[in-house]
């Protein structure tokens, strides 16, 4: 994917590009936000980075112009705040994700991946049935089969596993669960997401001797593959 | 009744109000009471001075007579209320109707009735009365009850003096009455006007107590840590509202250094993290180049602990701001304790806890649903690592209280108010992995909320209870 990266500290920018490039992505790194801006009006690109705070222009209101603008390619704000707050305006300001700092490249990968695929098929995702290697899932009549068996799930196993069978393939780090199946957005001190994974497996993955859900270790999990 | 009296006092403006009216009253009273007295003297005065010109007339014209003419002092009895008179000869007989005695005195005298006239005469005066007065149609009422009641009751001025070739006596009856009637009048002046004044005076009183009570609950809530509250009115008036002007100005620069306060320390924060940061991420490039030593792992672990702190503290003063008391929405307790149940069963569980939720009645309050789930998952999660296996952990609702309570070792009475500070922790739980931040966002977050916060003993005095007590929604939406 091409992406244009918005950092001013130099560190972290050539960090995130290195990374972001070691996944296969295409980088554009601009230090000034006023560059970043006319660089995201002029060219396409699957996806924006831009750290909220930055000099000449800052991301935020970058953010807003490119919203004003119509310009709708997804973002994802990065900040040294960790309020919720600012989140929640990052959010109204158009940004489709929100990540503070310092954070793990894993996690910056997985929302990259995520919001990439969600720009280039955007409502797509809308299939009520989703089925993976004899595991059936019918969001309509809330009911999870594995090899035509009737598996029990509480509401948020159900939500977890649609969440990752949604996102097949692609890396769900601990803090986008969280997110998205708990509407939690902050780091819990107790292993939640561990947790309800393993009770999830259990019950879906033990008595089949199947293995559905991979656990990529220190980021998070991945639906299949 | 005596509590209103002693509750109206405790205002101070009724009461200087109640005062003032009082005051007003009783001048007005002293007022009248000199009013009375002057008029009085000055009629006696009056009096005194037409006695001595009578008296001098009456001398001339026996001068010029020569003798006390037939019938001297005779005159209808009725006529005496304006002015009478009366003659002593030398050999101690009365023309007219007075008592020998009266002559003894020289020059002016008052006199009652009794020492004026004798018996007879005094009789024969209030049969006269009497029969004047059954004459008219009584239209008069208060002349009637004055004289028929023996309300009138006058006093007599007399002069008494040599004329001719004895002495020569000329009397009035004087004032008496009028005094009573004066009083009378000033009475019932100060009555009718004490009810209105006395209203009035309320009414100013309770007016400038409306606006002292309001000061009074804005600077309460200045107090609670509500900045944005100003009191002046638009309209700038008078010394009170001065008054209010200055503690708007004290609270706005209060609130301007108190945000460069926090501004300061989040630019620190944000200065701070930079680093740290980069720190970080230098560690995940030698990760991903290479396999890192046990040490080098819990480094980064180290790492992402001073950052999760310093997020915590960043936090905590961004709570204490109240700034987002803005986007507060309905919160079903009820609600909240389901969720977080949800959340943490299943880890309470793997965990060797047991979760127990009681809902009673869960009342709806108003509140950021983000903050408060993780309240309750602070407590939860504190729970959780300060029991032993086995243990039970209780989230209740009962209406507007939300409490969690376990059975574990409990926190001493003496600490229990410093658990809420930040990076408190107890010495025995030195230990325990985690931040020792976790009550102290509690109490951030219940602030926020102006939720009660209260430490105590669990069920059958062992564990911890810690409950919160939420305000009115009503009160809260204003």
């Amino acid at each position: 994917m091409r992406i244009l990266l918005l950092e001013d500290d130099k560190d972290i920018g050539q960090w995130t590009t290195q990374g972001l490039t070691a996944a296969g992505h295409v980088v554009d790194w601009l230090q000034s936000g006023r560059d970043a801006l006319l660089a995201a009006t002029t060219r396409d690109y699957d996806v924006l980075v831009f750290d909220r705070m930055t000099p000449e222009l800052d991301g935020l209101s970058a953010l807003k112009t490119l919203r004003g603008a119509n310009i709708k390619t997804p973002l994802i704000l990065l900040t040294a705040l960790g309020e919720v707050e600012d989140r929640v305006e990052g959010l109204e300001a158009g940004a489709d994700d929100y990540l503070s700092k310092p954070f793990a490249m894993t996690e910056l990968l997985a929302r990259v991946s995520a919001l990439g695929r969600r720009g280039h098929s955007e409502g797509a995702d809308t299939s009520t049935k989703l089925a993976h290697d004899g595991l059936e899932l019918d969001l309509l009549a809330q009911k999870c089969r594995v090899n035509g068996e009737r598996v029990l799930l509480n509401p948020k196993e159900f939500r977890l596993l649609e969440v990752l069978m949604r996102s097949k393939g692609r890396i769900q780090t601990r803090a986008m669960l969280l997110d998205k199946v708990w509407d939690i957005n902050f780091e819990p001190s107790t292993s939640v997401v561990e947790t309800h994974i393993s009770r999830l497996r259990n019950k879906i993955e033990r008595p089949f001797a199947k293995e559905f859900i991979k656990t990529i270790r220190g980021s998070g999990y991945v639906f299949g593959d | 009744m005596f509590l209103v009296i002693k509750r109206i006092f405790r205002m101070s403006a009724l009461r200087q109000a109640v005062v003032l009216s009082l005051s007003f009253l009783v001048l007005l009273s002293a007022g009248g009471v000199l009013l009375n007295r002057y008029l009085t003297r000055e009629l006696q005065t009056e009096i005194d001075d037409e006695l001595r010109r009578e008296f001098a007339t009456i001398s001339r014209s026996l001068r010029a007579q020569g003798q006390v003419p037939e019938g001297f002092g005779q005159t209808d009895l009725l006529s005496a209320i304006e002015m009478s008179r009366a003659f002593l000869h030398e050999d101690g007989t009365v023309s007219g109707s007075v008592k020998a005695d009266v002559f003894k005195t020289n020059g002016l005298k008052t006199l009652q009735d009794a020492d004026l006239f004798s018996e007879q005469t005094q009789r024969e005066f209030f049969a006269a009365i009497e029969a004047e007065l059954a004459g008219f149609e009584s239209d008069d009422d208060t002349s009637t009850e004055l004289f028929v009641g023996g309300e009138f009751d006058p006093v007599w001025r007399i002069f008494v003096g040599p004329a001719l070739d004895g002495r020569l006596v000329v009397f009035a009856p004087t004032i008496g009455g009028l005094g009573t009637e004066l009083s009378a009048v000033i009475s019932i002046a100060v009555i009718l006007l004490s009810i209105p004044t006395l209203a009035v005076g309320v009414i100013f009183g309770l007016r400038a107590q409306a606006r002292l009570d309001r000061i009074g609950k804005g600077y309460e809530r200045i107090a609670d840590g509500d900045l944005s509250v100003r009191l002046a009115p638009t309209v700038v008036v008078d010394d009170l509202d001065r008054l209010t002007q200055r503690i708007d100005d004290a609270t706005a620069k209060l609130q301007t250094s108190l945000r460069q306060m926090s501004e300061f320390s989040s630019n620190i924060a944000h200065d701070l993290r930079t680093p740290l940061t980069r720190l970080r991420v230098h560690l995940d490039q030698a990760e991903a180049e290479e396999t890192l030593s046990d040490h080098e792992l819990s480094s980064i672990e180290q790492v992402d602990s001073i950052i999760s702190v310093f997020d915590s503290i960043q936090r905590i003063a961004r709570l204490r701001t109240g700034e987002r008391r803005a986007k507060f929405q309905p919160v079903n307790l009820g609600a909240l304790v389901n969720h977080a149940a949800e959340i943490y069963e299943a880890v309470a569980e793997d965990e060797g806890r047991v979760l127990v939720c009681r809902l009673d009645n869960p009342a709806t309050i108003s509140g950021d649903q983000g903050l408060l789930t993780q309240l309750l998952a602070n407590l939860i999660e504190n729970a959780i690592k300060h029991t032993d296996q086995g243990a039970t952990i209780t989230i209740a609702v009962k209406d507007r209280i939300l409490s969690v309570c376990d059975n574990g070792p409990g926190i001493p009475t003496k600490e229990r108010p410093k658990v809420l500070e930040p990076l408190y922790r107890l010495e025995t739980s030195r230990g325990t992995p985690g931040a020792g931040i976790g009550l102290a966002m509690v109490k951030a977050i219940a602030d926020l909320h102006e939720a009660e916060i209260a430490l105590s003993e669990g069920e059958h005095h062992i564990g911890l209870k810690v409950a919160l007590q939420f305000g009115d929604i009503a009160s809260e939406a204003k």
